[in-house]
């Protein structure tokens, strides 16, 4: 599911925006993890546990230099 | 301390009172937070960093909420300015204070709501001119503001000085050069953010636009010059009255549309403005990857680019992906090892009367067996459920592990460095006067870029095409031509080893059927394609970590997606097989599979499971292709085949949703007919001129 509360920038546009929602008609929109750009309509995934672990990481890392 | 809401029941009751009352003539006072926070308007274009500005200027605690009446999210959060608490406001990029959509228009009514505020023009420092015409606006606005040039780091890249001490002067508000990337002069905004100024440029709009500014403002008392001008170029969003008659005269009088000529003449003061602080011709360096960018959007040396980047796409998938880590996924690991554990256990806890087929010493999923009844036909059932010729596991996970799974991974590290690289952008522009032929825009290009992700998505975003006709020849193209990112993986890893002519043969079929079709397609649908306007962001390096997150987000993705959906696919060619019926459709589509396109009998496997998931049809094949059974020519019928086949069971749900059964129905049976047509043109077209490919 995606975070609703994260920002997200769009790789096409390069806006950025904060959450997302996979359009509930489709068939497989539960569980999905696609991000769509408000702006542009581009769509990418960027969620999911290993980019939380990873981004944790990351802002770990960053805080400790 | 708790930052304040814009649904906060005190804060909603001012901006409902303001929005019926005051909104065109008055900036109200400004509502405040609960704990007495002045706010801190964040304002600019889009892609200037603003929201990155945002995050260095404010502390964790983020409240995102929607502005009133409206699906636009507003960013806020408290922050200390020189010891001073502020609540700072993220606004939505704005091109224009005369609005063109609803996210300009919250922006513009923020700046009048909110009288009082601090407000930060960010700016691009690359890009002055574009910021000085915002900043023009502000002034006749009389909106005190703070003007930070940010992304001081790229400018520095590309040589670029502005003197922002002789800039402040010659505006008349205080100037701060920021990289919020780098966290450049991050305080010294902080300190000067909280001492706007009101400006001093003014722009002569010419006799006949001065008159008008001065009518309007004489029935709209109090309304600002930035007022009363909107309202003369034609923003109703003031609901003014009367003014109909009074545009006309001006526009008669100045022989062009207000907004033109408005425009022209910002243009100008910015210009006027700039020549004193740009540097001289020939100061400007160009870097290399600024002409690389110009480069890419030029409508002849950008299709170079483009075959440049099919090129190593095809490389980097095809051969690194498809040719190494294929190989040694699917035959090292799965075949020498997974699979052989997986039958061992499979004989051992389902018994029943049979022997594997052994290969180079190896125990394959086909195998021999006498009669078989009872439970041992249980025993046998589940057996092959999991590890026979159409099993879960030497099946479904096969293909979506070994043979999927690297050539996908590969095709997202390559797309990845497209996408953070800045190079898509270019790719739409550059492709926008090909695609006005066919009555679209490069716009509509987006959705199609987006067909690399999911077709089914992408069909939704058809919605932000702006004409009916445009959606329409979209949805076709994109059901028709545009493979699914998996999908093109996996055809990048069939055509590496068919060399290059088959390569050419494939994206040349694909191509022309995209131009061909939405040229008709735009003749026979009614309508205008509308205009054309999308950010360039420059061409930038990628960064690996960025990268990594993209692709451990999409390959969980993928994995999360897939496997199942290539479970659910063998499941139904088990059943089918398991009922005799697998032999029956082979052979009922055989005048079409064998007759038609020349194909082995076993390729209208993939083209059932096709429908299911356009990858798995793809695996199919070249699973087949690998194993020796498909020859150059009819891996490259076959891969033109699936490119065009019908959509995907999740795509065609979203095609009736969008644009309803009968015509969902009819671009799938258009679109089944057309793409065995073409497949089997081809093959007559290969026959007719003996070209054996691969040779």
């Amino acid at each position: 599911m995606i975070d609703n509360d994260r920002r997200f920038d769009c790789p096409l546009c390069g806006i950025d925006f904060t959450g997302a929602a996979c359009h509930a008609s489709c068939p497989f929109a539960r569980g999905c993890a696609m991000v769509r750009c408000p702006a542009c309509g581009y769509e990418f995934v960027e969620d999911g546990w290993t980019t939380r672990v990873l981004l944790w990481l990351h802002e770990r890392k960053k805080e400790n230099t | 301390m708790n930052p304040m809401t814009m649904n906060d029941p005190l804060l909603a009751h001012d901006l409902v009172e303001t929005d019926s009352q005051h909104l065109g003539c008055h900036r109200a006072a400004a509502p405040v937070a609960g704990n007495g926070a002045r706010k801190l308007l964040l304002v600019g274009n889009p892609n200037v960093g603003k929201s990155l500005l945002f995050t260095r200027l404010t502390k964790r605690y983020v409240t995102v909420s929607n502005y009133p009446g409206t699906t636009v999210e507003i960013t806020s959060a408290e922050a200390l300015f020189d010891g001073e608490l502020r609540e700072v406001i993220d606004t939505p990029g704005a091109h224009d204070l005369m609005p063109l959509s609803e996210e300009e228009r919250v922006t513009r009514d923020l700046l009048l709501r909110d009288e009082g505020a601090d407000v930060v023009l960010v700016g691009d420092m690359s890009n002055v001119r574009r910021t000085l015409l915002l900043a023009i606006q502000l002034i006749e606005y009389d909106v005190p503001f703070v003007l930070c040039l940010n992304m001081a780091d790229e400018a520095r890249e590309h040589a670029l000085e502005i003197d922002t001490g002789a800039l402040a002067t010659r505006i008349g508000v205080r100037v701060v050069a920021t990289s919020a990337l780098r966290r450049w002069n991050i305080e010294r905004l902080k300190r000067e953010a909280i001492r706007p100024a009101p400006g001093n440029i003014f722009v002569d709009y010419g006799p006949a636009i001065e008159a008008g500014i001065a009518r309007i403002r004489d029935v709209q008392r109090g309304a600002s010059r930035g007022m009363a001008l909107s309202i003369l170029a034609g923003d109703d969003t003031f609901h003014p009255a009367g003014v109909a008659a009074l545009r006309r005269d001006v526009e008669q009088q100045i022989g062009q549309p207000i907004g033109y000529a408005i425009a022209r003449a910002r243009y100008a003061a910015a210009e006027a403005i700039l020549n004193k602080e740009a540097p001289e011709p020939g100061a400007l360096r160009l870097s290399f990857r600024d002409w690389i960018g110009r480069v890419a959007m030029h409508r002849v040396a950008g299709l170079f680019v483009v075959a440049a980047v099919l090129y190593i796409a095809w490389l980097f998938v095809g051969k690194l992906g498809a040719g190494i880590l294929v190989d040694f996924l699917q035959t090292e690991v799965f075949e020498r090892r997974f699979n052989v554990l997986a039958i061992r256990l499979a004989d051992f806890l389902f018994r029943f009367n049979h022997h594997h087929v052994i290969d180079e010493g190896i125990a394959t999923a086909s195998y021999t067996a006498g009669s078989v009844g009872g439970i041992a036909a249980l025993a046998r059932f589940t057996h092959d459920l999991l590890v026979g010729p159409y099993g879960v596991i030497t099946m479904a996970l096969t293909y979506a592990i070994a043979i999927v799974l690297p050539v996908v991974i590969t095709f997202f590290i390559f797309f990845g460095l497209l996408e953070d690289s800045g190079y898509l952008p270019r790719l739409a522009v550059m492709l926008h006067r090909t695609f006005r032929r066919m009555g679209l825009n490069g716009k509509a290009v987006l959705p199609m870029v987006l067909g690399l992700g999911c077709d089914t998505m992408a069909t939704f975003t058809t919605r932000i095409l702006e004409t009916k006709k445009e959606r329409v020849i979209v949805t076709i193209l994109l059901a028709l031509g545009v493979p699914c990112s998996a999908q093109l993986g996996v055809i990048f890893a069939m055509l590496a080893p068919l060399g290059w002519e088959a390569s050419a043969i494939w994206l040349g079929v694909t191509l022309s059927t995209i131009f061909i079709v939405g040229f008709l397609a735009s003749k026979l649908v009614d309508g205008e394609a509308a205009d054309f306007i999308l950010e360039i962001p420059p061409i930038r390096t990628p960064k690996l970590s960025n990268i990594l997150i993209k692709v451990s987000a999409r390959t969980e993705w993928y994995l999360k997606e897939a496997v199942p959906l290539f479970v659910v696919g063998t499941l139904v060619l088990y059943l089918l097989e398991a009922a005799h019926l697998l032999g029956r459709l082979q052979s009922a589509l055989a005048p079409l599979v064998v007759g038609g396109l020349g194909l082995p009998a076993e390729a209208a496997n993939a083209f059932v499971v096709g429908f299911l998931r356009r990858d798995y049809g793809a695996a199919g094949l070249y699973a087949m292709q690998r194993a020796g059974s498909l020859s150059p020519n009819q891996a490259v019928i076959a891969l033109t085949v699936i490119t065009l086949f019908i959509p995907c069971i999740a795509n065609f749900f979203v095609i009736v949703k969008e644009r309803g059964a009968r015509a969902g129905v009819a671009i799938a049976v258009f679109i089944l007919v057309y793409s065995l047509a073409i497949g089997g043109l081809l093959r007559v077209v290969l026959d007719l001129f003996s070209v054996r490919l691969g040779e």
